[in-house]
């Protein structure tokens, strides 16, 4: 089997992940896995994430995590970091220390600009959602510059809000 | 030989994951509330009985399956049609499904998360699957105050999903990269583009029947119509390596591959005992010998409907008798038999 990476080398190192349901398979060659061994987890998600969270706190924090409980479901922060599974809506403000390294390994540092649940306003996603709309139309008149000032804005409004997450 | 995208992607699958504000996480959930949650759910889908375009597609009949009443056999054959999960069969206590007529539209209640709304349709088709479960999720969110979050967006019981909550997907027949041994440099193509590949019956090269799903990771910090995009994009590069892999393989082992594909054919129509596996590694074949038209298919619904069909529990309901292992081999080298012999020639 040949490198994933370079194509050229036989594949030395392999990698199968089934988290979730989902799994992610890796073959490296030893240069390649020596390069981009470290990047591995990011390239496949969720691999290892739950398994060694260690990497994300220092020592003292790590011991600390048995403090955080959730006063609504009773959840700890340890069952989280064993499980992946938070217990009620709550738990994502009551583990906010512990969780959001978790969901800013996994998903990046951003916010939400998808779907809003009709009814409930969201400014951010809105806003995003207007600005795709520019961007095509933009693009389908041939108007790049413009179309890459529309892009840095929605790049800028998906990491925007992050620095104000109050939950 | 034709090569359009939909010799290679099989179905195409939206699914959105959603919670109610309040309760706790399925994990968590062992109180009436649940079994409340659950007949709020069904009284929202079944509102949509009503709705003029469901009807005109006949897809107004939505049927409730309850976990706790279901019979093994019931509930492994809509698991076998990817309308349930193995999860939501475990959640004997309150774990229902909404299904359509159509059996294109699946509401679970119980699963891993309170909702997970899905559309399936048949071939290539994300943002048909999307525009439906759409929907149907702006339907349910009339009646259930969803779990949001300005900054996380839908809360989700595991933060893999948080965000939109989305996971697009689509069902890919590789056999082409499989055979050809180049799925690997795939699947590590996929993963650079935040995209997991995985074997639908089994993993690896050497997943049953080559059959993939492809489905995207990220689900924050994006929008729907990007992840459709994104995921759409991945799927026209695998299909567009399959495709070309599927070329070489005939210019190159043309004998080989006509041989192969006849031989399985043959073994097919003709076999006195049939297991599942057997059953999908030569249908893999015989479906690549209708594409590189060595075999003609008058019925392609019932065609494409075999591989379902052939799994242990679907087959077991197509026979209506209680059969032991081998008896049900048996039935199925006949069913698979019969069919073949009816819809697909020289």
């Amino acid at each position: 089997m040949k490198c994933d990476e370079c194509g050229k080398r036989e594949a030395t190192f392999h990698s199968i992940k089934k988290i979730n349901g989902v799994t992610t398979e890796r073959h490296l060659c030893s240069e390649c896995q020596k390069k981009y061994g470290g990047s591995l987890m990011k390239m496949s998600g969720l691999g290892n994430l739950f398994g060694g969270l260690g990497s994300f706190f220092d020592e003292p924090r790590l011991s600390a995590r048995n403090e955080y409980i959730c006063p609504s479901c009773g959840t700890t922060g340890d069952e989280f970091l064993r499980t992946g599974f938070v217990g009620c809506s709550n738990c994502y403000k009551e583990f906010a220390p512990i969780i959001m390294p978790v969901i800013r390994r996994m998903q990046g540092d951003v916010s939400h600009v998808g779907k809003v649940p009709l009814g409930v306003e969201n400014s951010v996603s809105m806003e995003y959602d207007r600005l795709k709309k520019e961007l095509e139309k933009a693009i389908e008149l041939e108007e790049y510059e413009q179309a890459g000032i529309i892009r840095d804005r929605m790049r800028q409004l998906k990491g925007e809000s992050s620095d104000e997450r109050k939950l | 030989m034709n090569g359009n995208y939909n010799d290679v992607v099989v179905t195409s699958r939206v699914r959105l994951a959603r919670n109610a504000d309040g309760l706790p996480y399925p994990y968590k959930l062992n109180d009436d509330r649940a079994l409340l949650l659950a007949k709020k759910v069904c009284d929202a889908v079944n509102k949509r009985s009503s709705e003029p375009s469901d009807v005109e597609n006949g897809d107004a009949d939505y049927a409730l399956y309850r976990m706790e009443s279901i019979n093994d056999i019931d509930g492994e054959v809509l698991r076998e049609k990817h309308l349930i999960s193995a999860d939501l069969l475990e959640n004997k206590k309150y774990g229902a499904a909404i299904i359509n007529g159509s059996e294109t539209v699946s509401v679970m209640v119980g699963e891993e998360d309170h909702i997970r709304e899905q559309c399936i349709l048949q071939g290539f088709d994300l943002h048909g699957a999307y525009h439906k479960i759409n929907a149907v999720d702006d339907d349910i969110s009339k009646a259930i105050k969803f779990a949001y979050d300005a900054k996380l967006g839908y809360l989700t019981s595991c933060p893999t999903n948080i965000g939109t909550g989305m996971r697009a997907s689509a069902m890919m027949f590789l056999p082409g990269l499989g055979i050809t041994r180049n799925l690997e440099q795939c699947v590590g193509a996929v993963a650079r583009l935040n995209m997991t590949i995985r074997g639908v019956y089994g993993e690896g090269s050497e997943a049953d029947g080559y059959l993939y799903q492809i489905s995207n990771q990220k689900t924050l910090g994006v929008s729907e119509q990007e992840i459709l995009g994104s995921v759409q994009a991945s799927i026209g590069h695998i299909a567009d390596a399959e495709l070309h892999a599927r070329e070489q393989l005939f210019k190159e082992n043309s004998v080989a591959m006509k041989d192969r594909i006849f031989r399985s054919y043959g073994v097919l129509c003709n076999a006195y005992t049939l297991d599942s596996k057997e059953f999908m590694k030569l249908f893999a074949m015989v479906k690549l010998g209708v594409f590189y038209e060595l075999l003609k298919v008058s019925d392609s619904q019932r065609f494409e409907k075999l591989v379902t069909d052939a799994q242990p529990a679907n087959i077991l309901n197509l026979s209506g008798k209680q059969l032991g292992e081998e008896e049900r081999d048996v039935f199925r080298a006949a069913y698979v038999s019969k069919t073949l012999k009816s819809i697909c020639k020289r």
